[in-house]
């Protein structure tokens, strides 16, 4: 089934008298189990395009299926909820909450999920040894390195055992060593556990071990190129 | 008319007015009531009088008797001791001209009444310190007046002068003008609310005069309660010595 | 729960902020519940002052008697058994008062003085229990109840020119119209401060004005003095229905002008709770208000990451509550502590302050509080309220925010 749908998706902004096409009449499919790109210079719409199908923005037209589900009709409270358990988020500025250690903000997404206390330490556990993090769990984000924040961001976005990973510009912060361990982690997660990826990014590095690369300009997609 | 004189001396006021009416009757024919007052003031003075009363004193919670002994020589001096109950045995009120003084013989001490204590009870009977004092000045307070002639009835009417230091507002009086002798004396407070009045019954002939035996007076505001006072001898023809009417001879009474 | 945690720590983030903030809330919390036990102890005194060297809490007598006082409208010396069981229990003591109009007197031949006065016969070991009454003397010593003992006003005494130790002639009528007639012994000279008053009143032992009167066994009138005097309306009814020969007259009906006060004096303490509030509110939710607008980015991810609105909202109250109480309750428990302080040791400040009169009572320049649950609660309750005040403006912020707008913000 596909993870990610949508038809004639679009976005525009209005800035000031001036219409801007942030998205425009997109249709994409990803199945489950991809590991894509969406790739493009700035301004070209790769985030308004994850933010529309991550349900944190509103398509001015078209629809975008989430495993099956229309979210166009969902109310805030409804999306957040399938943000909750069908989406995992990764930010370029990592975004932990600060006040959590890094165990506690991947735990964070099991207790809103309502997942009981008895089984967070054997989900945990795992995905951050994976992760390369076993012994930094009770850090906080501030005692973490950069490329170590974004890991304990990637555990986060997985732990729910969401459909699909959305990771915006992720590598952008780190430098090149950070970015491609990072990299060859979320890959494995993808190749092992068949975790589903979208990117957006124009960091070559994420390109180069993409296995589809969607390119956008002006909105829309203007290449989608799978690599076998 | 004015027995006010014998009013105002409570204790001795029925015997006083019958006096003076008799006197003020001989010159004057048809008393006009300010000429009466004015007979009775200047041929009033010097006379002595000795005598003894039994006084009835009946409040809402007590009822009790005194018995006094009483002297008196004209309108200025008074001297009054009781001589039961035992308890109180001894006790004696004097007035010289505007002072009361009392002596407790129980504790064997003397004190004076103050100008300001005129109102209070005279040894817890319905009679005023007042009553014992203001005496010789009524037709100098009060426009006297005759209001009404019934028969031998005659009402007279007091009305305080406007700049007058009184304590009645009003004072009404019944004489029975043939027999010269006082029936009924009322006071009014300024107001014109009645305080209290007096009632004068059992005239007796006591040697030349006509005298009102037994007076009662009646708080209006208490009509239950009631002072009586009852002559039981009354002497008009004695010697006083001279110096009884001191604060000595309280003691040694 | 993950949003306590998160609350809590949050509060810890910027400490030296958290800390100035609860500071200042503490600061007023203190102050007020200090205030408003400084207003009650206010209060305590003006109604003390009326009640404990006249008539008590509570003015036990003949029914009509404390309106029209008549030598004879007496009551048993024994009250207590009276009283309604439920009533003793409030009642701390009482004064026993024999009360009567006589002439004192003093002084020999041209020399004597006499004056009118109010002689109040009083059982000395109640009053020294209960009342204010032997604080006022200041020449001599107060009633010790050997017989033909006598305390003069200093007005009075000064009319009849009585001293220590003068003879003083005591004339009246007794109970039965007999004359009641007696030579007493100046033991002490009082001064209450109200020279009126004091130029024509006298206490002497309740028994010998018991003899004097033909009253034995009897008195006009019993003070109680209660545990708490703002009880003093109830307890009265509670006399009234039960016994009906004799009639509770409170002090709210003595002096009304007090009771009025009273009245009032909730919409005082409300108002001033008003105002230090308002400026507490000024001071506190700019801080905290600044504090939730740096991170509203933050709860855009977590309402990214699936925290629904409601969850945040929770979240924000939360840390807005735990704040305000926690100050509410520190700030309690110092103001508290200050009343039960100043309760215990009051400070005189009549060196630099005098007192005054008023409403039938005095105003003494004291410094006393009552600690009272009211004046404890209401400020920790308008604490917590400010508390939800603080964080509603965020909440309303909160909901309007589009986490996808709050995230480009980064």
């Amino acid at each position: 089934m596909d993870t990610v749908l949508t038809k004639e998706l679009s976005r525009i902004y209005q800035n000031g008298a001036a219409e801007v096409k942030a998205v425009d009449s997109v249709d994409l499919t990803i199945e489950s189990g991809e590991f894509a790109v969406l790739a493009g210079p700035s301004g070209s719409g790769k985030s308004t395009l994850l933010n529309l199908i991550g349900g944190l923005d509103r398509p001015t037209a078209g629809t975008v299926h989430l495993s099956g589900e229309l979210l166009n009709e969902k109310t805030d409270d409804e999306l957040t909820r399938a943000r909750l358990f069908k989406i995992g988020f990764i930010f370029q500025a990592y975004n932990l909450i600060p006040v959590l250690t890094a165990y506690e903000n991947v735990q964070f997404i099991l207790q809103i999920q309502g997942i009981p206390d008895s089984q967070h330490a054997d989900r945990i556990m795992p995905l951050l040894q994976e992760l390369g993090l076993d012994g930094l769990e009770h850090r906080r984000p501030s005692e973490l390195s950069g490329g170590q924040q974004q890991r304990v961001a990637v555990a986060r976005a997985i732990v729910g055992r969401p459909s699909i990973i959305l990771a915006d510009e992720p590598t952008a912060n780190l430098d090149s060593e950070s970015a491609v361990n990072l990299l060859n982690m979320m890959h494995r997660l993808n190749l092992e556990q068949k975790v589903t990826f979208l990117f957006s990014s124009h960091d070559q590095r994420v390109i180069d071990i993409a296995q589809r690369i969607i390119s956008l300009r002006d909105g829309k997609i203007c290449d989608d190129i799978r690599k076998n | 008319m004015p027995k006010y004189a014998v009013l105002i001396m409570l204790l001795m006021s029925s015997v006083l007015w019958a006096e003076e009416l008799a006197t003020a009757s001989v010159s004057i024919a048809r008393p006009d009531a300010i000429a009466l007052v004015r007979a009775v003031e200047t041929q009033y003075q010097g006379d002595c009088s000795h005598g003894k009363m039994r006084m009835l004193i009946k409040t809402r919670s007590w009822t009790r008797t005194l018995e006094i002994e009483m002297w008196s020589e004209g309108r200025d001096k008074l001297l009054t001791r009781i001589l039961a109950p035992v308890k109180e045995r001894g006790t004696c009120t004097l007035k010289v001209d505007n002072d009361i003084w009392n002596y407790i013989a129980r504790i064997d001490r003397m004190i004076k009444i103050p100008s300001s204590l005129m109102g209070d009870s005279w040894m817890g009977s319905h009679l005023t310190n007042d009553d014992l004092v203001k005496e010789n000045k009524i037709d100098q307070l009060y426009q006297l007046s005759i209001a009404e002639q019934n028969g031998d009835i005659a009402t007279i009417v007091g009305i305080p002068f406007p700049d007058a230091a009184v304590v009645w507002g009003k004072i009404v009086y019944q004489i029975d003008t043939a027999r010269l002798v006082p029936i009924l004396i009322e006071y009014f407070d300024e107001e014109g609310e009645k305080v209290r009045s007096m009632v004068f019954s059992e005239v007796k002939q006591v040697g030349e005069r006509l005298l009102p035996m037994l007076a009662r007076i009646v708080p209006a505001d208490k009509p239950e309660e009631y002072t009586e006072m009852l002559y039981q001898e009354i002497d008009f023809s004695v010697e006083l010595p001279r110096d009884l009417f001191s604060i000595k001879s309280l003691r040694n009474r | 729960m993950v949003i306590w945690r998160i609350a809590w720590r949050n509060l810890w983030r910027n400490r030296r902020r958290t800390q100035l903030t609860m500071g200042a809330m503490i600061f007023a919390c203190a102050m007020l519940v200090f205030s408003l036990g400084y207003y009650d102890g206010f209060l305590w005194s003006l109604i003390n002052n009326a009640t404990e060297k006249e008539n008590g809490h509570i003015f036990l007598a003949r029914p009509g008697y404390y309106a029209n006082p008549v030598l004879e409208d007496t009551v048993s010396e024994n009250i207590s058994a009276q009283l309604p069981t439920a009533v003793k229990e409030q009642v701390k003591g009482v004064c026993p008062r024999l009360q009567a109009y006589a002439l004192l007197s003093c002084g020999t031949g041209q020399e004597n003085r006499t004056q009118p006065s109010q002689i109040v016969g009083v059982d000395f070991q109640a009053e020294l229990a209960n009342s204010k009454l032997a604080g006022d003397i200041v020449a001599g010593s107060f009633l010790s109840g050997q017989q033909r003992e006598i305390l003069l006003g200093q007005g009075l005494a000064r009319k009849i020119k009585a001293e220590l130790g003068s003879e003083i002639i005591f004339f009246s009528n007794a109970a039965d119209g007999s004359i009641a007639s007696e030579i007493l012994l100046v033991k002490g000279i009082f001064s209450s401060g109200d020279n009126l008053r004091d130029s024509a009143l006298a206490f002497m032992n309740i028994v010998d004005a018991q003899q004097l009167l033909a009253l034995e066994g009897r008195v006009h009138s019993h003070r109680l003095f209660l545990h708490n005097p703002m009880q003093a309306r109830e307890v009265a009814e509670q006399i009234n229905d039960h016994q009906k020969a004799i009639e509770a007259t409170p002090w709210q009906t003595m002096f009304p002008q007090i009771a009025d006060i009273l009245q009032i004096w909730f919409a005082i303490q409300l108002f001033t709770v008003a105002i230090y509030y308002a400026a507490m509110a000024l001071i506190t939710f700019n801080t905290m208000y600044m504090a939730f607008l740096e991170r509203m980015q933050e709860f855009a991810v977590m309402q990214a990451i699936g925290l629904t609105r409601r969850r945040l909202a929770r979240l924000i109250l939360l840390e807005s509550l735990i704040l305000a109480t926690v100050s509410g309750l520190i700030g309690m428990m110092l103001g508290a502590s200050l009343n039960i302080v100043l309760f215990y040791y009051p400070i005189d400040l009549s060196r630099w302050l005098e007192s005054i009169s008023w409403g039938g009572s005095s105003i003494q320049p004291v410094l006393f509080c009552v600690p009272s649950l009211l004046s404890n609660l209401l400020p920790l309750l308008a604490m917590i309220l400010l508390g939800f005040a603080v964080a509603a403006l965020p909440i309303w912020r909160l909901y309007r925010l589009k986490p996808v707008e709050a995230l480009r913000e980064v």
